[in-house]
């Protein structure tokens, strides 16, 4: 029995190759861009359990998750303050941010029909001190379809605000007469919305004239930025899928150029925002508000969003070979910096990345030194002068693209460390 | 209203080498001849994406995409390693009142292309069939060989029908390249309507077949804007039938569409053969 053991171990690892190697070849477009998404989510259970999912919910082949939240069309969520100026008022599958100005609101979306926006948003904004001389000015509408302006109607004949829409979705026109947004100028831009600074950006895909938005909202006092979603779920079409991804793509170049620190998503069974507005409801808004993810994680959930589009885009064109975008994440090995030489690891999903050059930088003295990563994605350096305990050091990596990958960039801040005695920021 | 413009470059740069890809990239036959020799301003050309497609991955392709007037024009070039980009074919679109309208130029290859022999005519093909299957499975085509325009009014093909017309040609310069063997085979397939029960609108279906027959176990993918859709494997017999779900609608949206649905084979491409990506318009019932 023990003789036949080495041969029995080779067959089996003979057997295992095989198997390994099949499912390696076996591995469509598809499926590599679905298991970046996956990857790319990291150890975030809330990310993978919402945004990957849903994101990913055409090429999962797991529509349903879509069709059952739909569902909640008409479960109310009570009108929640998630910012120190902005409300949250809809159903658990879409809904309307009120943002207070000192001149007026400025709503986005319109909501489902008149007698949502006569039940809820009506005595809403009458709750939120909406008279003649603080009106509701402007409304942003996130794109055309029904369930984000089918309430329009209604607010022009009450409200009478300046209505905000992409051009490509306003087909043979629109009963409320929106000023359009050029969808064909895809360029980021900022706009005055009822008097409110605003960046949009035609994001078509989920429709021709949807558009992204990055704004500034008050939590605790301090200005934060927040993105909005301008239209989520793809169609089957290819060139829609395609602008939708090449729109994903600007996306992420938006929320990184401005450093969104949060989102307002209309659809908010899409990333989980309904759990929040929930968790604002049982206990109060924490400091940071719930809808504060962080940047990195408002970055890497449009990582994953788009892997999951680029899943959807190579199922349904055999010709597309897309590279995969991996998020990177790096970190100060532990007691370093150290007062004369720092050491920080760059990893992904995939494992640590070796051969990339990280910097390293005290903004306040100008001290900076370069090194590559070795196997093991660890880069280190000598940086002179460093102040323990009061030199704040920057690690960066910005990120590099190969035939099969884009590395997306990296950063940490650390403050330096005297002895292993550290303090992180 | 609207405040000063502010744009980001970095952006922009980003954008020009994704629109190559995306829809709404093409122009008029018109400017198309303008391409013949380049302009000489020069466009601005970014690697042309990979596409599986095509089997000189080594070519270095660029794309260039310019707006001209109220056409959209896409530039596929050769750019050697050093050398000026130089233009092979140029697809151009419009939009009217009439539909939408692609024409695809093809230009004369470079003298120093020729070291490449019949594969860079072979490749250019191709990467045309995978730039026109990314466009509106609705639009009107045309194709234009080497010293010819075109001036076909309607065009006169279909997207399906450009496809094909693509795939002839790619036939032909692979027999003209006498080389057999060296390139892959392309198995032509199509899409046909079938009957479907009148009693249910959103009840789909179209027969997939090759150049031998019905094909089996082939998926297919249904699209109907604004957002319904749903996938079908095809049967024995090569019928592939499914019910259009409405993905993301609202509550007031469920009444039927009338827009065409669109049927999308999105191909198999293998080692040894490929399976081609092509579409069908199917009217929307009554």
């Amino acid at each position: 029995m023990h003789q036949n053991r080495p041969r029995f171990t080779r067959i089996v690892a003979a057997v295992l190759a095989l198997s390994t190697t099949h499912l390696a070849m076996a591995q469509t477009q598809s499926d590599l861009h679905r298991d970046a998404a996956t990857r790319n989510v990291g150890n975030d259970a809330f990310m993978m359990k919402y945004a990957r999912a849903f994101y990913c919910n055409l090429p999962d082949n797991n529509n349903a998750i879509v069709i059952a939240a739909r569902a909640t069309n008409s479960v109310r969520i009570p009108l929640t303050q998630i910012f120190d100026n902005v409300w949250y008022v809809g159903s658990r599958y879409v809904g309307q941010y009120m943002i207070k100005t000192d001149t007026g609101i400025v709503q986005v979306d319109a909501g489902n029909n008149a007698a949502e926006m006569q039940n809820y948003n009506y005595p809403a904004l009458q709750s939120l001190g909406v008279s003649a001389s603080y009106p509701l000015k402007a409304v942003l509408l996130t794109h055309g379809h029904g369930d984000h302006d089918g309430g329009a109607m209604y607010l022009r004949d009450n409200f009478n605000p300046q209505f905000f829409l992409g051009s490509g979705d306003l087909g043979s026109g629109k009963p409320y007469s929106p000023t359009p947004i050029d969808s064909t100028d895809l360029s980021m831009r900022q706009l005055s919305i009822g008097g409110m600074p605003i960046t949009v950006l035609p994001t078509p895909g989920h429709t021709p004239g949807s558009t992204s938005a990055v704004l500034t909202v008050k939590d605790g006092g301090k200005d934060v930025k927040v993105l909005i979603n301008g239209g989520q779920s793809m169609t089957s079409s290819i060139p829609q899928v395609a602008q939708y991804l090449d729109s994903i793509e600007r996306t992420y170049a938006m929320a990184k150029a401005t450093h969104v620190d949060g989102v307002m998503t209309p659809h908010v069974y899409w990333d989980g925002s309904q759990i929040m507005l929930d968790d604002v409801n049982a206990r109060g808004r924490t400091s940071p508000s719930q809808f504060i993810y962080g940047h990195e994680t408002v970055l890497r959930q449009l990582a994953v969003a788009r892997e999951c589009s680029a899943a959807w885009l190579t199922k349904l064109d055999a010709t597309a070979v897309l590279p995969v975008w991996r998020v990177n994440t790096i970190a100060f090995l532990g007691g370093n910096p150290t007062p004369n030489k720092v050491a920080a690891k760059l990893q992904n999903g995939w494992g640590a990345l070796a051969s990339q050059k990280v910097s390293f930088s005290v903004p306040e003295t100008g001290a900076s030194c370069t090194a590559t990563t070795n196997a093991d994605g660890v880069a280190s350096c000598d940086i002179h002068p460093l102040r323990p305990h009061k030199d704040k050091v920057t690690a960066s990596f910005a990120g590099a693209t190969s035939a099969g990958f884009v590395d997306l960039p990296a950063e940490t801040t650390a403050l330096a460390c005297s002895n292993g005695n550290c303090k992180t920021n | 209203m609207t405040m000063p413009t502010r744009r980001m470059d970095t952006l922009g740069r980003r954008l020009r080498a994704g629109v190559a890809i995306a829809a709404g990239c093409l122009l008029g036959a018109a400017h198309a001849a303008k391409w013949r020799g380049g302009d000489e301003a020069g466009p601005d050309y970014v690697p042309a994406p990979r596409s599986a497609l095509v089997g000189r991955q080594d070519l270095p392709f660029r794309l260039a995409q310019e707006q001209r007037g109220e056409s959209t024009v896409t530039i596929l070039a050769w750019q050697a390693a050093g050398g000026q980009a130089v233009p092979l074919s140029v697809m151009a679109l419009s939009r009217s009142r009439n539909g939408t309208r692609l024409s695809v130029q093809r230009l004369a290859l470079p003298d120093l292309a020729k070291k490449e022999g019949g594969d860079l005519d072979v490749a250019t093909l191709e990467y045309l069939y995978t730039l026109v299957l990314r466009q509106d499975p609705e639009a009107q085509y045309c194709l234009a060989d080497v010293g010819q325009g075109c001036d076909a009014d309607p065009y006169p093909y279909s997207h399906a029908g450009m496809l094909l017309q693509l795939a002839r040609a790619r036939q032909h310069a692979v027999d003209s390249a006498g080389r057999p063997g060296a390139s892959v085979p392309w198995q032509l397939m199509s899409l046909a309507p079938t009957e479907m029960p009148d009693t249910d609108p959103d009840e789909v279906g179209i027969r997939i077949s090759g150049e031998q027959g019905p094909m089996a176990g082939l998926t297919i993918f249904f699209n109907q804007a604004p957002h319904a859709s749903c996938a079908a494997q095809s049967t024995a017999d090569g019928l592939a039938t499914c019910h259009l779900v409405d993905q993301h609608g609202d509550d007031d949206a469920h009444g039927h569409s009338k827009a065409p649905v669109l049927a999308l084979f999105p191909g198999d491409i293998r080692a040894d053969r490929v399976l081609l990506p092509t579409t069908l318009v199917l009217n929307a019932k009554p």
